[in-house]
């Protein structure tokens, strides 16, 4: 499958639409069912099928456990997988899309990656896109859920990082690299990978404005050196729910260093921007994804759904490469 | 508030073409010994200029530099460098990041070396090319469409023009259909004979017998000098696959007559003692850290400064008048500093006020306490007692001072370190690291604008903590997983943290020793992980190997002798210099034992140098 296009729709787009499988994730976080449960009649009169993956770490939590008795209530289908859990992830998908994908046709899918790991929306992207099938295309609607600001955790230290499980980007030649970062808030974070890859080519995107300023702030004041030590032209500013202009912004960027460097990006910040980079490296075979993690021991964050906030919504579609 | 670039970020020569290094190389004595036509194996840290050097073989490099040595070495060299950077993908079965190639590690095995020999392959083309284009053999479009006609015959490569070019862009091509190749496999195959029947014909293309192979028919094609060998150069080999490294390793005994190695990698090797080949006529080692280069190093260093120096102001500039001179680190013999009312003699008649070991120790010494200057006649152990206890009498005037009851010592606060500065000192701190003496040097440089002005020595030990305290933050940024010492959960950082306060407590806070602590012995009885977890500090250059093998491998951590990066010395305010030795785990024990090893502390010998 390739991907044909991707498109940032509005929330009410979702009446018309009518989908075979929802899939969300079930975690400590508040906001775990937030948009599933708005969504609950559309998936009811469409009977579409429903699951959940559900961490296996830090699963008596007390949020956890309320979110499950919620999505069981919804009628969502719980699986069990570990944070970075790649190969159980695909073990999850290989058997509820086994039917599915020996059919013709269009398969049409609502995921809300809100509060999934990069690992886990990275490998469905790539499943359906890798899986052989003989569906003529597969349109995939992911929604987020802002969430209110917290702020952040002492920082724990670097565990993992490398390339995101399911992407391999085997180079030949030796081409310099450039590091595209999307800041998150957490100390140390950016600063490791950069000091880890040392590039030659460093270029920071953050969300700013933010319509609650604590965001943009922390995001500064925890990146302040990083984003102090480069060039004014590599610093990106973008706004979360405005997926084009990142799309845009990423996108030219990488096509314009990947004949010199090899492009590395790492999506440490909001999930709309790793989705961003995710479905960018679908497009071009020689784009790394990278990502950064305290492991076990991260921080652990109960993000509630900020509700005046519209979910952030893009649809994208894949097409089979036979046709 | 006093910015700082990135330190490491100046000069690093993998992202440099050959042709960029060389307009910035300095020639070093290291360079000499990999010029030479035998296997080489250049051992060092992080940022010990590695990649320079190996670059620096090449001929777009040897052809753009410019020295006055460069035209000699151009026409003696006799090999033609084949240069590869190694791939992290090149290693898909050790890291937990490949965990999705578990299920096929036949497969997994195929992969990693299928992609080395598709880097390699790669690199011999650009290399041939440069053969051409120097005029090393005729140059000439018939004989590249014959050679090219060849190796895509024999390399398996879609039918495409004949030229270099083109064969290079299609093995790029290869990587791709590679990375292609693996993600199919992952998510539909479910068994390694799925996978085997998907093979295609260049995974079976072995890097070493198709150099050859390509070599010779290259050689007779062009009626090339038989003198010229091919010298295979892999870089930071610590990052490549295990059997990469010891097919390489086992390589450096017996290979084909054409062919050279020229690797680089940590300085503790990961393999296995009997698989390494020993130096000798055929294997020559170049241990790149202070320790093997004595003066050879300060001699460089100097001279990068000067270099520096020259291009921002336009004129030949000494070092010593921009940086001034360390007291402590001074390598001349300053005797005036000893004498009645001299700097040090002030310094450690101070102290002996208030220290009543200083005192003793003085005493014992054949020193009088109130006036401390060197013994007259043949008092040689007098003499050195001074010249030893000198940075220790400075560090506790300058860091501490007694409480009330004159008994115990407490910590100064101080706002800038200014026992860090001075050329010497900036040299030294490094560690061997050209990098970072570019980034200090830099750093410094910022602040006096483009008058050729002395720095003030708080205006340098600022800059210095700050790099110190970076370094730090890098270490402390760096992935890796716990370990456990005697009980506890600790990451490098901790470690470092560890034996760093101890050391500043030892010198600047405990009873005066004239030969406290400042060493530590890798213990054999410490769990592989603890091991694994130095030797990234060991290539990280956190932790210096003080008594490196000489003509060998240093293949075990365990029983070396090791101290902090002198780059770290600001940060935990300690000097710049090497004292006994203690055990790596005392470091850990709540209760201080004072469980030292190794040398006397009635037998302390001349050494007032800087390693």
């Amino acid at each position: 499958m390739k991907l044909q296009y991707a498109e940032q729709i509005e929330y009410t787009d979702l009446e018309s639409s009518k989908y075979d499988f929802a899939i969300a994730a079930s975690g400590y976080e508040s906001r775990c069912t937030y948009f599933m449960n708005t969504v609950e009649l559309l998936l009811d009169n469409n009977k579409t099928k429903k699951i959940v993956f559900g961490f296996k770490e830090h699963n008596n939590k007390r949020q956890r456990i309320i979110n499950d008795l919620i999505f069981e209530k919804m009628g969502f289908k719980l699986y069990q997988a570990e944070e970075s859990g790649y190969r159980s992830i695909i073990k999850i998908l290989d058997i509820v899309f086994k039917k599915a994908l020996e059919g013709e046709g269009t398969l049409e899918l609502l995921i809300d990656y809100s509060c999934m790991t990069r690992v886990w929306f990275a490998t469905l992207i790539n499943y359906f896109q890798n899986k052989n099938s003989k569906l003529h295309e597969i349109n995939i609607t992911f929604s987020y859920s802002p969430s209110i600001f917290m702020e952040p955790q002492m920082p724990v230290n670097n565990k993992h990082m490398g390339p995101i499980p399911g992407i391999f980007r085997v180079s030949t030649g030796s081409k310099p690299t450039a590091l595209i970062i999307g800041l998150g808030y957490e100390k140390q974070r950016a600063r490791g990978i950069r000091d880890y890859l040392d590039p030659h080519q460093t270029f920071v995107f953050y969300t700013s404005p933010t319509i609650d300023t604590k965001f943009a702030k922390t995001v500064e004041k925890n990146n302040q050196q990083l984003i102090d030590s480069l060039s004014k032209k590599n610093v990106f500013k973008y706004s979360l729910n405005n997926l084009r202009s990142i799309d845009a912004s990423l996108t030219s960027l990488c096509l314009m260093l990947r004949k010199d460097y090899k492009v590395i990006l790492a999506p440490l910040g909001p999930k709309p921007f790793s989705l961003m980079s995710f479905l960018l490296a679908s497009r071009y075979s020689d784009i790394d994804v990278w990502r950064v993690s305290g492991g076990d021991s991260g921080n652990l964050y109960d993000r509630k759904a900020d509700t005046k906030l519209e979910p952030i919504i893009c649809r994208t579609k894949f097409i089979s490469e036979k046709r | 508030m006093l910015k700082i670039d990135n330190f490491q970020k100046v000069f690093n020569a993998r992202h440099l073409a050959p042709e960029q290094v060389a307009e910035r190389f300095i020639y070093n004595p290291d360079f000499e010994e990999l010029l030479l036509g035998n296997h080489t194996v250049l051992l060092g840290p992080r940022g010990c200029g590695k990649t320079t050097l190996m670059k620096m073989l090449t001929l777009p490099a040897l052809n753009v530099w410019k020295d006055r040595r460069a035209n000699k070495i151009k026409e003696g060299i006799d090999f033609f460098a084949v240069y590869i950077s190694t791939d992290i993908y090149w290693q898909v079965q050790k890291d937990s990041y490949y965990e999705q190639l578990k299920d096929f590690p036949d497969y997994a095995d195929v992969i990693s070396k299928v992609a080395v020999t598709t880097s390699v392959l790669h690199a011999l083309t650009i290399t041939m090319a440069q053969v051409c284009e120097y005029n090393y053999v005729s140059n000439n479009a018939e004989l590249e469409s014959k050679m090219c006609q060849y190796l895509i015959q024999r390399w398996g490569i879609p039918a495409t023009i004949p030229t270099y070019s083109m064969v290079q862009q299609a093995l790029i091509e290869r990587s791709g259909d590679l990375n292609r190749h693996i993600q199919s496999t992952m998510f539909n195959c479910r068994s390694e004979e799925d996978v085997r029947n998907s093979y295609e014909d260049y995974f079976s293309l072995d890097y070493h017998s198709s150099v050859i192979e390509a070599t010779s028919f290259f050689v007779k094609l062009y009626d090339c000098e038989d003198r010229y060998k091919w010298a295979l150069c892999f870089d930071e080999l610590e990052l490549a696959p295990l059997w990469l490294q010891d097919k390489l390793f086992q390589g450096l005994r017996s290979t084909a007559q054409n062919i050279l190695f020229k690797l680089s990698a940590s300085p503790i090797v990961s393999i296995s003692s009997d698989i390494l080949a020993t130096a000798g006529n055929d294997l020559k080692l170049v241990k790149m850290w202070p320790n093997t280069l004595g003066n050879k190093y300060r001699d460089f260093s100097e001279k990068l400064v000067k270099a520096i120096l020259k291009e921002k102001f336009g004129k030949s500039i000494d070092p010593e008048d921009i940086f001034g001179t360390n007291p402590l680190l001074h390598s001349g013999k300053h005797t005036k500093t000893y004498e009645e009312g001299g700097e040090t003699w002030k310094e450690i008649k101070l102290l002996a006020t208030t220290d009543s070991n200083l005192k003793k120790l003085l005493l014992s010494s054949g020193i009088n306490p109130n006036n401390p200057v060197e013994p007259k006649g043949n008092n040689k152990a007098g003499d050195t007692i001074l010249r030893k206890i000198k940075p220790i009498v400075y560090f506790r005037n300058y860091y501490s001072q007694y409480n009330s009851k004159k008994d115990v010592r407490t910590k100064r606060s101080r706002k800038a370190q200014t026992l860090f500065y001075g050329k010497e000192l900036i040299y030294t701190i490094c560690d061997g690291n050209p990098r970072w003496l570019i980034g200090i040097v830099n750093g410094m440089l910022k602040q006096i604008g483009e008058e050729s002005v002395k720095i003030s020595p708080s205006n340098q030990a600022q800059v210095l903590e700050r790099i110190s305290q970076q370094f730090h933050n890098i270490i402390k940024s760096m992935p890796g997983n716990e370990v456990v010492i005697n009980g506890k959960p600790v990451t490098l950082s901790d470690i470092l943290d560890k034996i760093g306060t101890r050391i500043n407590q030892d010198i600047v806070l405990g009873p005066f020793k004239r030969d406290p602590a400042s060493t530590f012995v890798i213990d054999k009885e410490l769990d592989d992980d603890v091991i694994e977890i130095l030797k990234q500090a060991a290539y990280q250059g956190a932790i210096i190997l003080m008594n490196p093998e000489k003509e060998s491998f240093d293949f075990k951590m365990e029983g070396k002798t090791f101290r902090l990066s002198y780059m770290l010395c600001p940060f935990y305010k300690i000097p710049l210099r090497k004292y006994s030795k203690r055990s790596f785990i005392n470091y850990f024990e709540e209760k201080k034992t004072d469980k030292e090893i190794g040398i006397p502390t009635n037998n302390i010998q001349g050494t007032f140098d800087y390693e």
